[in-house]
């Protein structure tokens, strides 16, 4: 069942073109859903929009089935977590909780065992009379996301929540935070520009450029079947090489007629010296290596060929000595894009 | 020889350099006084020392003439049972009470309302604004004339209305009204820009993040916005207590203290017995009680609320 629907929304802001332009997307219920892209491209306008901040300029926006627009934040039963966590300075931790439930006027006895609960589950138990200038960004994170849970909402809006926490702390609450959305069986609605973030917490993943869709799809969908180049480079890291299609086709390379652009990611490809020949189903490249990287568990390769510059990443931990080499890559692992940018399946 | 030399060399030059950093250690600690000395000076000439004399005037007897003589506590003993002074006394915190009250509450009401920015709102705190930057002898005129029972604008209205006229300066239960709205009405602008410009630096996401926890208007207003400003509301109460308490331009044109000393208060009193009555030590007396009352606010309001209040 879809929780949330967004029918043609369009967002403009004063007179300016608009961000959003006839927008369609379903989430359903229970999943969590990741909206992912660069800065600019919308994903906070819309997460914006669902929680009723901002106002879509057309378009209808339901939840649970019924259009909400006039309908206030308070009254969608939906929780925030926003960037910068937004706790009130001047209310203690406790307060800051209990604040939303005392405004929904829940019974005294009911708010402080919610209270102690929800203390108890993210870690807060000693620090409930400090204020939020008194504790560390993690610690602030968990008061957030304590007062989102405490509403306990039917729908989680995570506005980058891990963006301003250093990356040990990120990498620690990520973890908390996809084991939370286990235990709360609710449907999370995550905005980031962290691909790795966007892997580890989505169900779904809605990759988005310039206000538009680019691609939706689990992560191993968004990983392993890019729908266009946009996608191909925003995923993995470092991005999926693209090369041009023209090039390869000179130099004899199996390549289908229609093809412009052609990719493959770096850790597919092999990279071993000049013994190595091509098997039937791979295709060689010969490169020089510009920049040997080594990060501990893999080496990363910068290699200059005939048909542009391209990484290459090794499990093989025996570092390579700069000169020509020669990287294979399987058939079944190239890309092929058309002039649009489209993957093409062949 | 020649390491000798190297060595001498180099001994003189470093105590050359340690006695220079010495004398330049002394000058910098000097340079921040002789930044501050000027006013320092105009400190001690202009208020300390008047303060000082004050204090010492009060235990004398003096016209401003004569010859002082030293009368001990007889000047605080004389106002202990002055029941005019008593009177002052109490119109003087009725004033406070009031004219701190009303410059407050209404600006923070007129800021919340206000603090959108619209075409409109710019106009309409452009208009609160005027009365602070006419000269309040001026303001006193217009609104004497305003006021006066027989021709003023007020009394012709509420004759229009069918209503009976009211000795807005000459009715000894209205006059001291009258005065505390005219302060008022001229401090309304400039506290309600300053509560504007306090309230505009609380972040949106806290409003944002109230109106996702389902707070009301009014909640917002109380848990959010009051909180938020409690600095400059701390500020303001403390700056309109003072000059409360100070008043006298509008006192000393409008009423002269009249109707039957109801709007005398204590710097009109301090005046009237200093440069009327030629009675220095017993103004002095009262200075110095006035002195004491506003020192004593201060310190109980810092103490009281300086805790309470949240500084970003």
């Amino acid at each position: 069942m879809d929780k949330i629907e967004l029918r043609n929304i369009t967002k403009a802001y004063a007179k300016n073109p608009p961000v959003i332009e006839n927008l369609n997307l379903k989430i359903s219920e229970g999943s969590s859903t990741v909206l992912l892209g660069p800065s600019g491209c919308g994903k906070s306008t819309i997460l914006r929009m669902i929680a009723g901040l901002e106002k879509e300029t057309a378009g209808e926006l339901l939840i649970d089935g019924k259009n909400v627009s006039g309908v206030e934040p308070g009254d969608r039963h939906v929780a925030m977590v926003f960037q910068n966590y937004a706790l009130y300075p001047t209310m203690n931790v406790k307060e800051n909780i209990e604040f939303g439930l005392k405004n929904l006027r829940i019974p005294k006895a009911e708010r402080e065992k919610r209270i102690q609960e929800i203390a108890k589950m993210v870690g807060l138990g000693e620090y409930l009379s400090r204020k939020p200038q008194q504790l560390s960004g993690g610690q602030r994170q968990r008061v957030a996301l304590a007062r989102a849970i405490v509403k306990k909402p039917a729908v989680f809006l995570m506005d980058e929540p891990l963006s301003n926490l250093d990356a040990k702390l990120r990498n620690q609450i990520r973890t908390d935070l996809i084991e939370l959305y286990r235990k709360l069986n609710a449907t999370f609605v995550y905005v980031t520009h962290d691909q790795v973030e966007a892997m580890s917490m989505g169900t779904d993943i809605v990759l988005l450029e310039k206000g538009e869709i680019r691609q939706i799809g689990s992560p191993p969908e968004i990983y392993g079947k890019p729908e266009n180049v946009f996608t191909a480079r925003f995923i993995g890291s470092p991005s999926m090489n693209i090369l041009s299609a023209e090039e390869l086709k000179r130099a004899d390379l199996p390549v289908p007629p229609k093809a412009k652009y052609v990719g493959f990611r770096p850790e597919k490809a092999s990279i071993g010296g000049r013994e190595k020949a091509p098997r039937e189903n791979e295709v060689a490249l010969q490169g020089t290596i510009l920049a040997r990287e080594m990060l501990g568990d893999q080496i990363l390769y910068k290699v200059q060929s005939p048909f542009g510059v391209f990484h290459v990443k090794s499990f093989d931990l025996q570092m390579l000595e700069y000169g020509t080499n020669s990287v294979l890559i399987k058939n079944s692992d190239l890309f092929y894009f058309d002039e649009e940018e489209n993957r093409m399946v062949c | 020889m020649e390491t000798n030399y190297a060595l001498n060399g180099r001994v003189r030059t470093s105590a050359a350099v340690s006695k220079k950093s010495g004398a330049g250690k002394a000058g910098a600690k000097l340079l921040p006084y002789t930044m501050v000395a000027p006013s320092i000076a105009v400190f001690c000439v202009f208020i300390l020392y008047p303060i000082g004399y004050m204090i010492y005037l009060s235990f004398f007897h003096w016209n401003l003439i004569g010859p002082k003589t030293f009368i001990g506590l007889e000047n605080y003993l004389d106002l202990l049972h002055d029941a005019d002074f008593w009177q002052v006394m109490g119109n003087s915190f009725l004033y406070m009470f009031l004219m701190v009250s009303f410059s407050l509450m209404i600006p923070l009401l007129l800021a919340f309302t206000l603090k959108q920015d619209t075409r409109l709102n710019k106009f309409l705190q452009g208009v609160l604004f005027t009365p602070y930057i006419v000269s309040l002898v001026s303001i006193s005129y217009v609104w004497m004339w305003m006021m006066d029972s027989d021709y003023g604008l007020i009394n012709y209205l509420l004759h229009l209305f069918g209503m009976s006229p009211v000795g807005w300066l000459s009715d000894p239960s209205v006059a001291l009204p009258s005065l505390i709205f005219v302060s008022v009405w001229k401090g309304i602008g400039y506290n309600t820009i300053i509560f504007i410009s306090s309230m505009e630096t609380i972040p949106q996401y806290l409003y944002e993040a109230a109106n996702l926890d389902h707070a009301k208007k009014h909640t917002v207003f109380f848990r959010i916005t009051l909180p938020m400003i409690s600095p400059t509301i701390f500020f303001l109460t403390l700056m309109n207590i003072i000059s409360a308490f100070k008043v006298f331009e509008t006192v000393n044109l409008m009423t002269q203290g009249g109707p039957m000393n109801s709007t005398n208060t204590l710097v009109y009193d301090i005046y009237q017995y200093g440069f009327q009555f030629y009675k220095i030590g017993y103004a002095s007396a009262m200075g110095v009680v006035l002195m004491g009352i506003i020192g004593i606010c201060t310190v109980l309001y810092f103490r009281a609320l300086s805790r309470r209040i949240h500084y970003r």
